[in-house]
Order: structure tokens, then C-alpha cells, then sequence
């Protein structure tokens, strides 16, 4: 297997744990989940939304942007996956690694709030209403 | 003992110890070369996780252009409903 190009932004370590969350937020939610992290510009909301819909399944997908420079997080759902990740869990989530982001700890907010998201996201089947 | 051998043998080897702390201090620093760069430059490649090509990829910058360039019109193509949420630290 290829190394990793993680550049200098996380440890190789660092970036396994990420990508670790990412994998298990989205199989424990059954959404895509999917994470940027760079410089966003002046309006990181905007360029979030604007990469949020160039995902493929965006309607079903989480991002989750992170611009250390600009001290900015998005987190943003298509239609599909607000109906299992409301506003509400989003801001809890956001609140979470904000406090972590500030402490310095840029790696380890993120895994956080991705194991967050995946929790809060979870619908299990429902499987009563299987048969009718 | 002359006062330039008491100032020699008490304040030279204070000095000498204090020398040697430094060194010890700055050494690794120095070892290591240049620091990390400007915090802006060590994030001007983005990184991406699960992105639109499905792999882990720092090398993302030809599609964040044209996804810039077109900005208005990606804009249009958010999905109806979708949500979220924001923070600055």
C-alpha cells in the first residue's frame, strides 16, 4: 500500500485516525461522510456548501470543512441525511470540536466529533415495521 | 586568593554551567533546522478525507479551482433542505 500524503498538516498517525472515524461515522450512520480540511476563504460557509454539493451522494452526505488558518468549522448536510442529523446535533457536534480546535488539538477534535456525528446520526432498523 | 583568580574560578564556572544549559535548550531546535512554516502556508494544500474521488488526498487544488471559479453556480446546486451548522475558535 502507498504512503499516505498527509504533507505537514497531521502526523501519518494523525491522519489514520481520521480517516478511522471518518470510516466508522459513516458505517454507524449509513451516510457519507466526508472531510476537508484547508484554507476555506472569506466566506467558509459558502465554499463548504459549494463542496458539499460536488460529493457524488450529496444528498445523503455530511462534510465536515475545517480551515485552521481562518479558525472556521461547517459542518454540512444534504437533505437526505438531516432527516437523521437534525441542526441541532450538528451544533452540539460543532460546539465539541470547537472547544477542541481552540485547545490546540486539531487531530483529536476531529476524530471526537466524527465518532459524535456517527452517534448521533445512528438509526437502527427499525424491524417491526418490516411486516406489516 | 586575588580577586581576579575568586572572580575566575566562581564566576566563570557559573557562566559555564549557565552556557551549558543554553546549549543544551537550543540544541535539538537547531538540529531540526527551520521550524514548521507560517501556519497559512502548511494548509494551503487541502486535504480531504472521503473526498469526491473516494480516496485520502492532499492534492485537491486543481478541482478547488474550478470549484471557485464557478462558485456561483455550484451555489445553485446546493441541495434543497439540507442543514447544518458553524463555529469559529
Amino acid at each position: 500500500m502507498a504512503p499516505v500524503p498527509v504533507g505537514e498538516a497531521f502526523t501519518v498517525d494523525q491522519a489514520r485516525g481520521i480517516e478511522r472515524a471518518r470510516a466508522d461515522a459513516g458505517r454507524t450512520s449509513g451516510l457519507g461522510v466526508h472531510v476537508y480540511v484547508g484554507v476555506a476563504g472569506a466566506d467558509p460557509r459558502a465554499t463548504a456548501r459549494q463542496l458539499h454539493a460536488s460529493l457524488p451522494d450529496h444528498a445523503s452526505a455530511v462534510l465536515v470543512l475545517v480551515d485552521p488558518p481562518g479558525r472556521a468549522l461547517e459542518i454540512v448536510t444534504g437533505a437526505e441525511a438531516r432527516r437523521f442529523l437534525d441542526d441541532a446535533a450538528c451544533s452540539l457536534v460543532a460546539l465539541s470540536m470547537q472547544t477542541a480546535f481552540a485547545a490546540g488539538d486539531l487531530a483529536g477534535g476531529l476524530v471526537h466529533g466524527l465518532h459524535q456525528l456517527g452517534d448521533h446520526a445512528h438509526h437502527p432498523e427499525s424491524m417491526h415495521t418490516l411486516n406489516p | 586568593m586575588p580577586l581576579l583568580q575568586a572572580l575566575l574560578v566562581f564566576g566563570g564556572g557559573t557562566v559555564g554551567v549557565i552556557t551549558l544549559i543554553t546549549l543544551l535548550v537550543l540544541a535539538p531546535s537547531v538540529a531540526r533546522g527551520p521550524g514548521h512554516r507560517h501556519t497559512a502556508d502548511r494548509w494551503s494544500e487541502p486535504l480531504w478525507f472521503g473526498g469526491p474521488t473516494g480516496a485520502l488526498d492532499s492534492g485537491e487544488s486543481s478541482e478547488r479551482k474550478q470549484l471557485e471559479t464557478s462558485g456561483s453556480r455550484c451555489m445553485q446546486t446546493e441541495p434543497v433542505g439540507g442543514g447544518g451548522a458553524g463555529a469559529r475558535w
